[in-house]
């Protein structure tokens, strides 16, 4: 600290130096305005600086969390092997459950196939994925999204939404060409049409930048119980139908919470769905609203 | 003095806009444990204040826009907001550097505070226009705490590197 102490002359003479700047102040004041007020006015232009800007970055942004990344899932994998027996004794549990569960999905699947056939209705639709490398983390409190190694390159579109193992996880709000952009369910910005199956009853999921999602209609709450699952609804087309989100929780307070199933900072790969009306055979003018 | 001996004696100058870059780029890192990621330090915002405080005429105005605008891309907050935090962070620093000295450790982690709340309030006034229900103000607290109890460790690797560009 004695050196620094040294430093106070010369830097109350740099200070003197910088202070009376006012023009450039002002001149860097209207540049963050004016690119403030082009985010909400012309956010396509934004758009654009930001998705070159993001693609020029993500080599970068990718070698520095591949390294940082094996450190960390090494650490996790040690807290696994420390922990190797309890793991171990919870996970044949809950096999020999699966296997039970295993063989009624079975026969419920037959019994659909046949009714399906019965009633003569069409296929559901099959969509194709791209399987893409995450390089950064959702770390802040105030937006939640992360950035995917793939862009528009390997035919990734603005508005896909993003699945790991049928959860939801978000969509895909920019696209470069080499990177892309998840912003996940739990930012606050994100709303998705759900419906708990069991009570046929459709709610939607509003994310609020924190590890929960809450519901927007609440009046509709009453049948709702703790440990309801909640899924996609397809309405509005943004997400295909039966996607899952998460379960129902209740707060402390009483307050209704759902818990989504993955945190997508554990994981390291996610599926981006090809949703485009073409690769779902959709060849007539669909919603202006969703597809513009 | 040539070119290359120009460029070679002024490139220590670029050290502070590469490192509030880099801490940038880390806070967005896998570097928190499980299930504390949403109130990672703002690393970059913790260098950046280090440095205007330090050798503002370093981190100027063209620094700061250069890290607001990367900010914003890499973090994928709207376009301009931390560009506008990073700028109110440096008028408001530069306006007090001339009441207090910064000198000790208690200063810096003083201004921290100042340039992390002026950050956040920025963050969650233009979040707010976006969203006003959902808005959990738990994290925007504990991200704010823990940038201050992260900023000793990124204050002394910073202080080195201040001592070898002013010696």
């Amino acid at each position: 600290m004695a050196g620094i102490s040294n430093l106070k002359r010369v830097q109350a003479i740099i200070r003197e130096r910088t202070s009376n700047n006012k023009l450039i102040t002002i001149l860097s004041f209207l540049l963050a305005f004016f690119i403030l007020l082009a985010s909400f006015v012309y956010p396509n232009i934004n758009y654009s600086i930001k998705v070159k800007l993001l693609d020029y970055s993500t080599s970068i942004i990718s070698s520095i969390y591949s390294p940082i990344n094996t450190i960390n899932n090494s650490l996790r994998n040690f807290y696994y092997i420390i922990n190797v027996h309890n793991i171990n004794k919870k996970l044949v549990l809950e096999n020999e459950s699966y296997k039970n569960i295993s063989n009624e999905l079975l026969i419920l699947k037959t019994k659909t196939d046949e009714y399906r056939d019965l009633l003569n209705i069409s296929n559901t639709i099959k969509y194709k994925f791209v399987t893409s490398k995450i390089i950064s983390r959702s770390n802040l409190s105030y937006t939640k999204s992360v950035i995917l190694m793939s862009g528009s390159n390997e035919d990734i579109n603005h508005g896909s939404p993003v699945i790991f193992n049928n959860v939801l996880l978000g969509y895909i709000n920019e696209v470069g060409k080499t990177s892309s952009r998840l912003i996940t369910i739990t930012d606050g910005m994100v709303k998705v049409p759900s419906i708990i199956i069991e009570k046929n009853l459709k709610i939607i999921i509003s994310g609020n930048n924190d590890k929960y999602l809450e519901i927007l209609n609440p009046n509709e709450l009453s049948p709702i119980k703790e440990g309801d699952k909640v899924f996609t609804s397809g309405d509005g087309n943004k997400y295909p139908e039966n996607l899952f989100i998460g379960t129902i929780r209740k707060k402390i307070n009483g307050d209704i919470i759902v818990e989504p199933p993955i945190d997508i900072n554990s994981l390291n790969y996610v599926y981006i769905l090809d949703w485009s009306l073409k690769s779902r055979g959709i060849d007539i003018k669909a919603d202006p609203i969703f597809y513009d | 003095m040539s070119l290359y001996s120009d460029i070679k004696s002024n490139i220590k100058y670029l050290i502070p806009l590469f490192m509030s870059l880099l801490l940038s780029i880390i806070s967005i890192m896998p570097i928190m444990p499980n299930g504390y990621d949403s109130i990672a330090p703002l690393l970059g915002v913790v260098s950046m204040t280090f440095w205007i405080v330090h050798r503002p005429d370093i981190m100027g105005w063209l620094f700061v826009v250069i890290i607001g605008i990367f900010s914003d891309i890499i973090y994928g907050s709207v376009l301009g907001s931390a560009l506008l935090s990073s700028l109110l962070i440096r008028v408001v620093l530069t306006k007090m550097l001339h009441k207090l000295d910064p000198v000790n450790i208690f200063h810096s982690l003083f201004y921290i505070t100042i340039s992390l709340l002026i950050w956040l309030i920025i963050s969650l006034v233009i979040n707010s226009a976006f969203n006003l229900h959902q808005i959990n103000y738990y994290n925007y607290l504990f991200q704010c705490l823990i940038s201050i109890i992260i900023s000793p460790i990124v204050i002394f690797f910073q202080l080195y590197l201040l001592k070898k560009i002013t010696s």
